[in-house]
């Protein structure tokens, strides 16, 4: 009887605990999306609503001419194609240069192989501002400034995705690739047919880190893409409000917007795969 | 790291009868060893040369230049043998530079591992699928935003004409400094910034770490009559440990490197009270073109960044487990 009672007792603890929790962090989820609201409600609301305090959170007379501006008079369209661009090369080019690399470091033995690979490791730790004059002249010497190569090759080469998915190939047992290569399969064949299918979820991951990299680096694009036309669309927009310090801050918001909100939206979508990327990548354990 | 050991492929039985074969197969072994070290260096080729290319002669270069005092444009690069290094003695800035990157990269450290933990440790108490789902998105989102998106963001949200921050703090009674241009305010609102885009990411290394922790752990000690806080602090954190580590040393990595926020929300200022160390190198290679002394001023960043990272791997010993 007794234990009955505190048996329930403490199911109602914790169900009052699950409750204050939840009621929080739905609170605090709320005041970190809270800036992308406020953006995107200045960006449609009209001249006279528009920084208003309190912020008008429901404009009354939406308008878009924030955006309509931002993709005619601006070359954001430009450089939004210029972001997806570099994303894309980026993370195709860096994964297979790390598929590659990280094979041959998990799997075949060669002189050198693990002193190379710790040397590789220690480009995780090092600012990339460190070494940016020489690598500024180096690209500027393979005629890449002020092209998107400029932000794309120096990035084909990512430590992190070589470290996870090197980390993640010497999980999988060699009798696999053993059995395929009595069957006559060379070493190119095992590692795309065989490897690369089973590791799907990892490499998922390292493309996600990739993305994160790519759309958060603000340094390279800064320093080598000079022309409108040809930055990347974060860069464009902090450019455009560096260079008129009385510049239309409506499109300024109407890009913000367009940077913030499909990732939440994308987030929303993938939450589930994101958080099994991350424990398939190896990366905690 | 773990690597490990080199195993023999195929460990062949040598029976009296097969010993008249073995220089037949010991020349089949060695030509497998050939082929396999051509084939590493084969399959290792790109990403060596771009390491090569991109990280590792820049970072040579970069040790050459401290050496100098070269101007970006001369023909002459003017060597001046340790001049550079001495300098760093007799900077009157650099402490500042140096402080200031010290308690960026602790605080946002030490806050990251704290939020974290607590922000996991909440969402796996709360064990909905929804609050999961939810916290996902609206913790980790400003991950994926581009840096330089958040930081006019947070300009804008602190501007003193219409940020909306300073209004609603108002409201409740708080009259808000004009953060970005007090001296005194400056570098925590950066910090904050930085927890707004990155903390997300550590909750959710957190949160894939807690769930890995085996059920049984905890019936097994509720059993023997542990509370929550004992459980806490002898089966959590010890699980979490090797995550946590993991989190102490990227996030302390990542904020020492910290450009962005410099560079966009505040310039290094006011008078200085947000130049951190790689903004610093920043302003002296390409706005002042003193390449020489942004070289020696890298280096010394990277000592710092190595002897820190050595530090917390040795402290590590002692309060890492991992399991067997």
């Amino acid at each position: 009887m007794n234990a009955d009672i505190a048996r329930a007792r403490r199911r109602a603890r914790r169900l009052i605990e699950r409750g204050i929790l939840s009621v929080m962090l739905v609170l605090g989820g709320l005041l970190m999306l809270w800036p992308v609201i406020w953006v995107l409600s200045n960006s449609i609301a009209s001249t006279s609503e528009r920084f208003s305090l309190p912020p008008v959170y429901f404009p009354s007379e939406p308008t878009f001419e924030a955006y309509v501006y931002l993709f005619t008079e601006l070359p954001f369209a430009r450089q939004l194609l210029n972001t997806v661009i570099v994303t894309v090369c980026v993370v195709l080019g860096s994964t297979v240069v790390a598929i590659l690399g990280a094979y041959a470091f998990a799997r075949l033995r060669f002189p050198g192989r693990d002193a190379l690979f710790a040397i590789i490791l220690v480009g995780l730790m090092i600012p990339v501002q460190v070494s940016s004059v020489p690598q500024f002249l180096l690209v500027r010497g393979l005629g890449l400034y002020d092209s998107l190569p400029a932000v794309i090759v120096p990035a084909l080469i990512q430590v992190l995705a070589l470290f996870i998915l090197r980390q993640h190939f010497m999980t999988i047992p060699k009798d696999i690739e053993e059995a395929a290569a009595i069957d006559g399969a060379n070493r190119f064949h095992i590692l795309w047919r065989i490897i690369v299918p089973m590791s799907w979820p990892a490499i998922f991951a390292v493309a996600i880190t990739t993305t994160q990299y790519i759309w958060n680096d603000f340094f390279w694009p800064n320093l080598f893409l000079e022309t409108p036309g040809r930055m990347t669309a974060a860069l464009g927009l902090v450019s455009l409000q560096n260079t008129y310090a009385s510049a239309p801050v409506a499109p300024v918001f109407a890009g913000l917007s367009v940077l913030s909100v499909p990732v939440v939206i994308f987030f929303a979508l993938f939450q589930r795969q994101l958080r099994a990327g991350i424990s398939y990548a190896g990366i905690v354990r | 790291m773990t690597s490990e050991p080199d195993l023999p492929q195929r460990p062949e039985v040598l029976g009296s009868a097969s010993r008249r074969a073995l220089p037949a197969a010991r020349r089949r072994r060695s030509r497998q060893a050939r082929n396999e070290l051509i084939a590493g260096y084969a399959f290792a080729s790109p990403a060596l040369l771009l390491f090569a290319l991109f990280i590792g002669v820049p970072l040579v270069g970069t040790f050459v230049l401290s050496f100098t005092q070269w101007d970006l444009l001369s023909g002459d690069f003017g060597w001046v043998a340790a001049e550079n290094y001495a300098r760093l003695a007799t900077d009157d800035v650099l402490p500042r530079v140096l402080l200031n990157s010290l308690l960026f990269s602790i605080a946002t450290a030490t806050l990251h591992l704290i939020v974290g933990l607590l922000l996991a440790l909440a969402v796996n108490t709360a064990a909905s699928r929804f609050i999961q789902a939810w916290s996902t998105v609206a913790y980790v989102f400003p991950f994926f935003v581009s840096a330089g998106a958040a930081a006019l963001l947070a300009r804008y949200l602190l501007s003193p004409d219409f940020g909306p921050v300073n209004h609603y703090l108002a409201k409740v009674g708080i009259d808000g400094p004009n953060w970005l241009s007090d001296p005194v305010w400056a570098l925590p609102s950066l910090v904050v910034l930085d927890m707004w885009q990155t903390a997300g990411f550590t909750f959710l290394i957190f949160l894939v770490g807690l769930q890995g922790i085996p059920k049984e752990y905890y019936e097994a000690a509720r059993i023997d009559g542990a509370g929550t806080l004992r459980r806490f602090f002898s089966i959590t954190l010890p699980m979490i440990s090797p995550t946590t580590l993991f989190a102490m040393i990227v996030s302390f990595a990542g904020a020492f490197q910290i450009f962005t926020w410099p560079y966009i929300v505040t310039a290094g200022g006011p008078g200085g009270a947000t130049r951190t160390i790689v903004y610093y190198i920043y302003e002296k290679a390409f706005r002042g073109f003193d390449i020489g002394y942004g070289a020696a001023l890298g280096v010394l960043t990277i000592v710092i960044l190595a002897a820190v990272t050595v530090i917390q791997l040795v402290a590590s010993r002692r309060w890492v487990h991992y399991e067997r």
